[in-house]
């Protein structure tokens, strides 16, 4: 079977790496970016994809912007917003970009990254518990 | 009627509070007239002396008049206003929740006249007595020095304090001196947020003392009313807070320089402020009605302002934040004779905030970033092929990294607190269900911990359940950390008062009473807790306070040999207890019977 496709975007290298490596042991197929740009791009030129996980905070335009560009668009995709910023105002930014759409704060451990990709992709064709 | 946060029981020996015979020259000096400078020199105080009336007229070879004489050449209601102000400057400058001043008087009444803000008018009458030179009072007169204590009750002069008087820990009094003597005193009582006063807060009440010995001092002589009207309007133009007095009909009787300076308002024929024409918003931005104006508030209603936020408009129509005070003047006999209102521009400090609330922030932004690229690898790292050596020393990063990230988000909370930012989602929830929840998920303690809970009823409460989880967790793990090994810590839900009320105990070394009243401050560590090499930042509590306060509930602590500690936290109910149909379909931690009987007896549940 064909492993659920997910698109990871965040600025910071290290982190990039980090969520996409975790993915990847999850059974994912893991696509990288590094900006909101790169995500609208990979999206347009390599989707469909089965999830989307962005850092909220990158240069240009932040996460938040581009989802809703996305959402606008008429794309779907779940989607994990991560983000280590405590504006009050980020859970119903993100609650305004649709039910399919989940907050998950930084620091997070692999359990917790694992628990909310799950709940993400359980519609999912192809979800990573149908790869082990 | 005049009443003091002071013990007024058992007589005792008497302070010299009249000062007739005093040749002395004036220990402070004016203060505000004469700019004095005050510089803080390793907790002694210096001041700048400049030349006074009572040195003039000794060096006129005339006896300085006494403070009753110079009292009894000014108008009573003058000299009230310029204490009643005084008082208000420092509970608001100081954060107290009560403050008086008071001057004058002999031996066996030692404050002809006494204001005093904090306690409510009704409490006021309850109390009914005016104090009385004993007890710490008489210290201070006695020794002519400042008293600065964390725990009142534990000091050797301390006596009870009357019944209905408001319960005083922390306390501060300084005297006002006039002529190198006593005339009288400026006490606080309770520093705001359970916190002690410290030698910052002392060095400003002393301030203020010397600012009531400055109008003492400068006092006119024979001049009538007229020439004590023009004696406050001089106290008062050089106070550095705007300062708006009305009388008992609203009127304004005086205001100063430094109001009219930060604030835009018209001017009557007479040339006093028109308060209708002051245009104050909440910080929401809602405009206040002129009769809602905080000096109009403690006329009308007698309603007392401390230190709440307001916006004016400035003279060059830019908003001016300001923290704003109003207290009513009273008489002796308890009338209302006007308000008083003191306004302090808080531009700069308003700024400063907003700097430290985004380095906060950008900080823990930073932080949590290398924090979860480690917290990820970590766990990664754990789900491959690893000797037993390296299990432990990634298991010790994962470790360490969580602690870690626990500081940083304390710290956060902490920030948010402080700057009141921090907010909750509140919905209806089973306090019960949580609690289980909680006690399931401590680590490596759920099985030392025995939880009572109704078994026929919920209790719902609204709240946010991860702040509320928060709280628990943090109450169940200081519980277990300083409970010793063999012991269990017991976790009781009820209903008391009509709220609920959640007790966690354990038999551990307890709390030693002098420090109890402080463990809920902000990086507050018990001597014991230092001692033992238990490691934290100390916020934990200060924190569960916050949220517990931001729920409309209430937390605090007992602690004692025979019953060991028990932390006690109260919220609203959201409804009455919603009975259960057995079988009760709740996960419950082996409550060894249940409820125990000492609860029941106690009208728990």
């Amino acid at each position: 079977m064909v492993p659920a496709r997910v698109l990871v975007a965040d600025d910071d290298a290290d982190m990039l790496a980090a969520v996409g490596d975790a993915l990847a042991s999850l059974g994912f197929d893991v696509r990288s970016v590094d900006s909101g740009a790169g995500l609208i791009d990979c999206l347009a030129t390599d989707g469909p994809f089965d999830l989307l996980v962005t850092d909220i905070s990158m240069p240009w335009m932040d996460s938040l912007k581009t989802l809703r560009s996305i959402r606008t668009a008429g794309v779907t995709t779940p989607v994990i917003v991560i983000t280590a910023l405590t504006d009050a105002q980020i859970p119903n930014r993100v609650q305004a970009l649709g039910a399919n759409t989940i907050l998950l704060r930084k620091p997070f451990d692999l359990d917790e990254l694992a628990a909310a990709a799950q709940r993400m992709t359980a519609g999912s064709p192809a979800g990573p518990e149908q790869q082990r | 009627m005049a009443v003091l946060p002071f013990p007024v029981s058992a007589p005792s020996v008497a302070a010299p509070w009249r000062l007739g015979s005093a040749a002395q020259v004036l220990t402070t000096a004016l203060i505000l007239a004469a700019g004095v400078v005050v510089r803080s020199m390793g907790g002694s105080i210096e001041r700048r002396r400049g030349p006074t009336a009572g040195r003039r007229q000794r060096d006129r070879g005339e006896r300085p008049p006494t403070i009753t004489e110079v009292l009894s050449q000014t108008s009573a209601g003058c000299a009230r206003v310029v204490l009643q102000t005084i008082a208000l400057q420092a509970q608001s400058l100081i954060g107290s929740e009560l403050a008086a001043a008071g001057i004058d008087g002999d031996a066996t009444h030692p404050f002809s006249i006494w204001a005093h803000v904090g306690i409510p008018p009704g409490q006021v009458e309850q109390i009914g007595r005016a104090p009385r030179a004993v007890g710490l009072l008489a210290l201070i007169g006695r020794e002519n020095r400042t008293v600065r204590v964390r725990d009142v009750r534990q000091h050797a002069d301390y006596r009870a304090l009357p019944p209905h008087h408001p319960p005083i820990t922390s306390f501060l009094a300084v005297p006002i001196r006039f002529r190198g003597g006593v005339a009288g005193c400026l006490c606080l009582g309770n520093k705001q947020a359970g916190g002690e006063f410290t030698v910052e807060d002392q060095q400003m009440a002393e301030m203020l003392a010397a600012r009531a010995t400055g109008a003492l001092d400068s006092a006119p002589a024979n001049e009538g009313k007229a020439g004590a009207r023009q004696w406050l309007r001089a106290v008062l133009g050089q106070m550095p807070e705007g300062v708006l007095v009305v009388d008992r009909h609203g009127e304004v009787v005086t205001d100063n320089d430094a109001l009219r300076s930060f604030m835009r308002a018209k001017t009557s024929g007479n040339g006093r402020l028109d308060p209708r024409t002051i245009e104050m918003s909440r910080p929401s931005g809602e405009r206040l009605p002129p009769d809602e104006l905080p000096v109009m508030r403690a006329l009308k209603d007698r309603e007392l302002t401390v230190a709440r936020e307001f916006v004016v408009c400035g003279p060059d129509n830019r908003p001016v934040p300001l923290l704003v005070s109003a207290a009513p003047i009273l008489t002796n006999a308890g009338l209302c004779d006007g308000a008083v209102m003191i306004c302090q521009d808080v531009s700069t400090v308003r700024s400063l905030q907003r700097v430290r609330e985004e380095w906060t922030s950008i900080v823990a932004h930073e932080l949590r970033q290398p924090i979860s690229v480690v917290t990820l690898r970590s766990s990664l790292l754990l789900r491959s092929q690893l000797s037993s050596e390296q299990r432990d020393s990634v298991e010790q990063i994962a470790r360490s990294i969580r602690s870690l990230g626990r500081m940083v988000a304390d710290l956060m909370d902490a920030s948010l607190l402080e700057s009141d930012r921090l907010r909750v989602t509140l919905a209806r929830l089973d306090l019960g269900q949580l609690l289980t929840d909680v006690v399931q998920r401590t680590p490596l303690a759920s099985s030392r911990i025995r939880m009572h809970a109704p078994e026929d009823a919920c209790l719902f409460v609204r709240g946010d359940a991860q702040r509320l989880e928060q709280v628990i967790a943090n109450l169940l793990s200081n519980a277990v950390k300083y409970a010793p090994p063999d012991t269990d810590v017991v976790v009781d839900l009820g209903v008391a008062a009509g709220q609920a009320h959640i007790r966690i105990t354990n038999v551990g070394e307890p709390i030693p009473q002098d420090e109890l009243p402080f463990i809920f401050n902000r990086f507050a560590r018990t001597r014991a807790a230092g001692a033992s090499g238990v490691t934290g930042l100390g916020l934990g509590l200060y924190i569960a306070r916050g949220l517990v306060s931001a729920h409309h509930g209430r937390i605090w602590a007992e602690s004692g040999a025979t019953d060991g500690t028990t932390f006690h936290v109260t919220f609203p109910l959201d409804g009455p207890p919603v009975p259960i149909e057995p079988p009760v379909d709740r996960m419950r931690l082996p409550t060894q019977g249940g409820r125990d009987d000492a609860s029941a007896a106690a009208g728990w549940s």
